[in-house]
């Protein structure tokens, strides 16, 4: 009980990073994702990445997305050939 | 035969235990050194903890103020927390010495490559110390954190002691 | 998903048989549940030459960042594990990728590998265990829709603890942790 007390004021604490605007690297990834999928008439589950996703409740995973936001996007760059327009670096 | 063992016991916890003389009147008597030896068990280190302690009342009283300052080193990280709070020794005098306490603590988490981790929080102690000698005491307590400001977390361990009134 | 999770887990006792922390055994490819929900997976390279398979099945192509890590121990830095998602649809992995495989992809499969190359290595400090790490560094995954696997492994042979994360949605309980103490906090 004390242990699961304790972690709630440090959950609230911790956590009260507040909201944080999507990385630049996301919102370039996203772009990226979603034109490739109208160009394969598939779609994604983006939602994390996005305004209000769960990538942007506090600082610190912030950081873990737009790294791998980056990363990610990189990759593609790397290895995909003829990737759409909203793509390119 | 009971009875003269009894006077003889009697005699020693006093022995051992604080008298009140002419020296604890002044101000150095007023503080005790201690160096506690402690590991963390959450964010595995061990290390030293030197803490000075002010008894800011009459001797025999139970209040102590506490600061201390300690360098801990683990497979991961080393730990530098600095630490100012109260702590209640009872049963002042006897043997076996009771103590409780509470305080503010500051810590720093570092590693070579990442900036330092800070966190500020309070602490919480309890244990007990034995008089072993005049003026020299011996213990252990169980320590508890709760880091609120900064890098949150949550921590304890054990902490072993050796205490000397000045 | 490394912090998140393990602190709202131990403030949510509803879930604590969600995603308890698990650990992997390379002769018995660990199932996910609930893959949307973000997870951490822990394991140990006894030999160095273990392959720990994770599988996971999505109802749509689902993107998440994924990372390894690995305690931030001096005997640990030369240690790093890599890792793959291999599935139907996936690109083709290149040569010095396909080499390190530590298993020939099944017919019809891709895999996107991360041979935890990325220098400086990327640490970060995690708050509950009070613990730092080296991190593979996060990238993101497409996972398609259907079944693939998440392979863990160590294509240089070293031995040592690891912890492969994954997704960032909030997750269940981490309980266990305190039912093997010394396995997580040290």
């Amino acid at each position: 009980m004390v242990v699961r007390l304790a972690l709630l004021v440090f959950a609230v604490s911790g956590c009260l990073g507040g909201p944080v605007t999507p990385a630049p690297t996301c919102v370039a990834y996203v772009a990226c994702i979603q034109a490739l999928d109208a160009q394969a008439s598939t779609t994604t589950n983006l939602d994390r990445f996005v305004a209000g996703g769960a990538c942007w409740t506090n600082g610190e995973i912030a950081e873990l997305c737009a790294t791998g936001c980056e990363r990610g996007l990189a990759r593609l760059r790397e290895r995909s050939a003829a990737l759409p327009e909203a793509c390119a670096p | 035969m009971r009875t003269s063992a009894l006077v003889l016991g009697l005699l020693a916890g006093s022995a051992l235990g604080q008298t009140v003389t002419a020296a604890d009147a002044t101000l150095a008597s007023r503080f005790e050194l201690g160096l506690p030896a402690e590991v963390t068990l959450v964010g595995l280190t061990a290390g030293a903890r030197p803490e000075l302690l002010f008894r800011p009342g009459e001797p025999g009283s139970r209040s102590r103020i506490r600061l201390a300052v300690g360098l801990f080193g683990g497979p991961e990280q080393l730990f530098l927390p600095v630490s100012l709070g109260y702590r209640a020794c009872f049963r002042q005098g006897l043997t076996v010495q009771p103590l409780v306490g509470v305080g503010v603590e500051l810590q720093h988490r570092f590693v070579a490559d990442f900036p330092p981790v800070r966190s500020f929080g309070a602490y919480l102690e309890a244990g007990v110390a034995f008089a072993v000698a005049p003026r020299w005491t011996v213990g252990a307590l169980l320590t508890t954190d709760v880091m609120f400001v900064g890098t949150p977390g949550f921590g304890f361990g054990p902490r072993a002691f050796v205490t000397v009134q000045l | 998903m490394r912090r998140l999770v393990l602190m709202l887990a131990l403030t949510m006792p509803a879930l604590a048989g969600a995603h308890t922390p698990v650990k992997l055994d390379p002769k018995v490819p660990y199932v996910v549940a609930a893959p949307k929900v973000s997870f951490a997976l822990y394991g140990v390279f006894e030999s160095g030459s273990e392959h720990f398979v994770i599988k996971l099945s999505f109802d749509e192509r689902f993107a998440a960042p994924v990372e390894v890590f690995v305690p931030h121990e001096q005997a640990l830095k030369e240690h790093r594990p890599a890792w793959a998602v291999v599935g139907p649809g996936l690109p083709a992995p290149n040569e010095e990728e396909r080499a390190a495989l530590p298993a020939p992809l099944p017919a019809g499969w891709g895999a996107i590998v991360d041979l935890d190359t990325v220098s400086p290595r990327p640490v970060f400090y995690e708050f509950v265990m009070r613990r730092f790490y080296w991190s593979s560094g996060a990238m993101n995954v497409v996972f398609p829709k259907g079944d693939c696997e998440l392979w863990v492994f160590s294509p240089r042979g070293t031995k040592g603890k690891f912890g492969l994360g994954f997704g960032v949605e909030e997750g269940g309980g981490y309980m266990a942790a305190l039912e093997d103490w010394s396995f997580y906090a040290y």
